[in-house]
């Protein structure tokens, strides 16, 4: 177990040296430099300027070297300073990443009440009415643009209703119940679609698990129909399903950008995309890093959840 | 015979399909005695599954259709029972084994939790009786060091171990009858005489009968009292092991025994293959189900079914289903099935035909 968790680290380790290398890539081999970028057209006619705050910057010293310091920095969280704002990147992001953080485990939440309970009376009741409609709850679901449903639900339980805030962000430590009413409608527009993938997962994951043998001689020595499903084939069943919300964790993240746009929420999503309109390029690339190592850390939980489900992962 | 434990008769399974209903079970009969081991035999698709799983009513119950017959537990009707019925009989007074441990035991599970269920779900009693009987199962089907292989997993096991495991969850709450579908097929061949031989003995302690599901007639000669060949969902013959080996009556068992190498026949002297396919139970024609693949048919075969008669050596309980064992017109009656293969152009057209069927287009 503690060998096969130190090889998936090592690994891990591995991919993150890849991607600070490509993210530094990215934005060293974009035309123009970070100086030009602070200067604006006009500034980087001066020369001297130029020269001294690139000399400021480090940008006068070989790639390798601006990439060590770059990489030295980010270990102690000094991402250096947005060029759009000025501020501090880690203190960014660090703040930015509270919403997202919470955003992101609302909507699995969400997803994840919804669609083991919808997947399962789907398998159970394959073909059958219960199965024909969860399975139109599931690609309605899959087909509908968060952003969209977003909008939908502001009209409905804000404009009309009246029920919920529309927009805005409070900290769930300052006040958990204003911050849930806030953030109910986002999760559940961030949750769609996955709802709809994880739904079709635990279904057909689920009828593949019942056809099993060891099914049959669950049933065979005499348990109810609820323990077989429950006691045997249920946790079978989740192997995958804990491997795909694993993977589509990283597409939440992403999948909060629009949405967040459409609520307000100053999340990593809307830094992202504000940072892409404004040419911030070291925001960009600290983010780059962030989202990578969060998606990492993600896949790293997953396995660990997975080995312990699974005996036969934990010898590896 | 001794009175009947468990006794099906007339037994029709069907399947609901997509080109409409397929028989899988067709007329099964057989009969098991309190303590006696029975085997039942045939190739692949003979029904041979169909009917052991029918006989628990595991089969999916959305499609398999029980048409007619009946199969009673000392006199209880079970096709009548409800689920909740049934429960308490699967396990409790009927046991099955499978035929690959590989994947029928649920791969995470602990095999003492597994063991256990059933304990508990029949018999109850606290956890440390439930385990200590475990520990005390494991010992009897001979896996070394039980007390610390309770928590094991599966995986950890190797498939030998495992059919063990599965024996010792058959046993566990002291069934009647044991189902035991292909229980070797999938181990090693010097694995497989241990298992036969640990089951024989255990269920000896026990007093359960059991029901061995096999195509493999070794094991049919080493543990079974009495025989029941399947083809395509019927019995076609049924004696007692010692008079289906020495005096095999019908066509089909004759080429199941002339198919199995042997020690004392002289090298040179090839096996003798069943020519051409199992057929299709979809498009069976009402007339003798092996006149397809018989290379001793008549026209006769092709008009009606046989009944399942008297063999022609009179030993009791010895029957066959062959149109040429009839005692008026029968011409198989004294054919030496050693030396006498049938007609050479019959076997020729079989193959032939079954070439035809391989090849795509049936």
């Amino acid at each position: 177990m503690v060998g096969y968790f130190t090889r998936r680290l090592a690994a891990a380790a591995v991919v993150v040296v890849l991607v600070s290398i490509i993210a530094f890539a990215i934005v060293s081999v974009l035309p123009g430099d970070t100086a030009a970028a602070l200067l604006g057209e006009e500034g980087a006619r001066d020369s001297q300027r130029y020269e001294a705050l690139r000399v400021e910057l480090g940008l006068d010293q070989p790639l390798v070297v601006r990439y060590a310091n770059w990489v030295a920095n980010a270990a102690t969280g000094d991402f250096g300073r947005s060029l759009r704002t000025g501020e501090d990147i880690g203190a960014a992001i660090l703040s930015r990443a509270v919403p997202t953080v919470q955003l992101a485990l609302m909507a699995l939440a969400i997803a994840i009440i919804i669609a083991i309970p919808v997947g399962v009376m789907s398998a159970v009741y394959y073909r059958r009415w219960p199965d024909n409609l969860g399975t139109l709850f599931a690609l309605t679901a899959l087909a509908t643009p968060g952003f969209w449903f977003g909008i939908m639900l502001i009209l409905l339980f804000s404009v009309t209703l009246r029920w919920l805030p529309p927009s805005g962000y409070i900290p769930f430590f300052v006040d958990p119940l204003g911050s849930l009413k806030l953030m109910i409608m986002p999760s559940l527009a961030l949750a769609t679609g996955f709802t709809g993938v994880l739904i079709r997962q635990v279904r057909s994951s689920v009828l593949e698990v019942l056809n099993e043998d060891y099914i049959t001689t669950a049933r065979s020595k005499g348990l109810s129909r609820s323990t077989v499903l429950f006691g045997h084939a249920l946790r079978n069943a989740l192997l995958p399903v804990v491997t795909l919300v694993g993977l589509q964790l990283g597409g939440l993240f992403g999948g909060a950008a629009t949405v967040e746009t459409v609520f307000s929420i100053p999340g990593l999503g809307r830094l992202a995309v504000d940072s892409i309109f404004y040419r911030d390029f070291t925001m960009i690339q600290a983010l780059m890093l962030v989202l990578a190592l969060s998606v990492l850390v993600a896949s790293l939980l997953t396995d660990l959840i997975y080995s312990r489900i699974d005996p036969r992962i934990r010898r590896g | 015979m001794s009175a009947a434990l468990l006794e099906v008769s007339e037994l029709e399974v069907a399947f609901d399909t997509r080109r409409g209903r397929v028989k899988a079970v067709d007329g099964l009969s057989f009969r098991l005695g309190k303590g006696e081991i029975i085997a039942l035999v045939g190739e692949s698709g003979c029904g041979k599954s169909v009917a052991v799983k029918s006989v628990l009513k595991l089969l999916p119950e959305q499609t398999a259709r029980y048409e007619a017959g009946s199969i009673t537990l000392d006199g209880r009707d079970l096709l009548g029972l409800d689920e909740k019925a049934m429960e308490a009989v699967r396990g409790r007074e009927i046991a099955l084994i499978f035929q690959d441990p590989m994947s029928s035991l649920n791969p995470v599970l602990t095999i003492g939790k597994q063991i256990g269920e059933a304990i508990k779900r029949h018999q109850g009693g606290s956890r440390q009786e439930i385990a200590h009987r475990t520990v005390d199962l494991l010992r009897r089907v001979g896996i070394p060091a039980p007390e610390t292989r309770l928590n094991a997993y599966p995986h950890e096991f190797s498939g030998g171990m495992r059919q063990r495991v599965m024996i010792a969850m058959a046993l566990s709450c002291g069934p009647r009858v044991i189902l035991a579908d292909e229980i070797t097929t999938a181990l090693d061949v010097t694995i497989q005489a241990q298992i036969i031989d640990l089951l024989k003995s255990l269920v000896a302690d026990a007093g359960a009968a059991v029901v061995m599901i096999t195509h493999d007639m070794g094991v049919v000669a080493g543990a079974a009292e009495r025989v029941y060949v399947m083809y395509a969902g019927a019995v076609v013959e049924t004696a007692t092991t010692e008079d289906l080996f020495s005096r095999p009556a019908m066509p089909y068992t004759w080429g199941l025994l002339r198919s199995i190498p042997s020690l004392d026949r002289p090298v040179h002297e090839p096996l003798v293959p069943i020519e051409g396919l199992p057929p299709n139970v979809a498009l069976l024609d009402g007339g003798c189900r092996f006149r397809p693949r018989c290379p001793y048919r008549r026209d006769i075969c092709a008009e009606a079914e046989p009944p399942l008669a008297p063999a022609p050596d009179g030993a009791e309980g010895h029957l066959a289903r062959c149109w040429g064992l009839d005692p008026v017109r029968g011409w198989l009656r004294d054919t030496d099935w050693k030396t006498d293969l049938g007609d050479p152009a019959a076997r020729a057209q079989i193959s032939a035909d079954a070439a035809k069927i391989k090849g795509g287009k049936p």
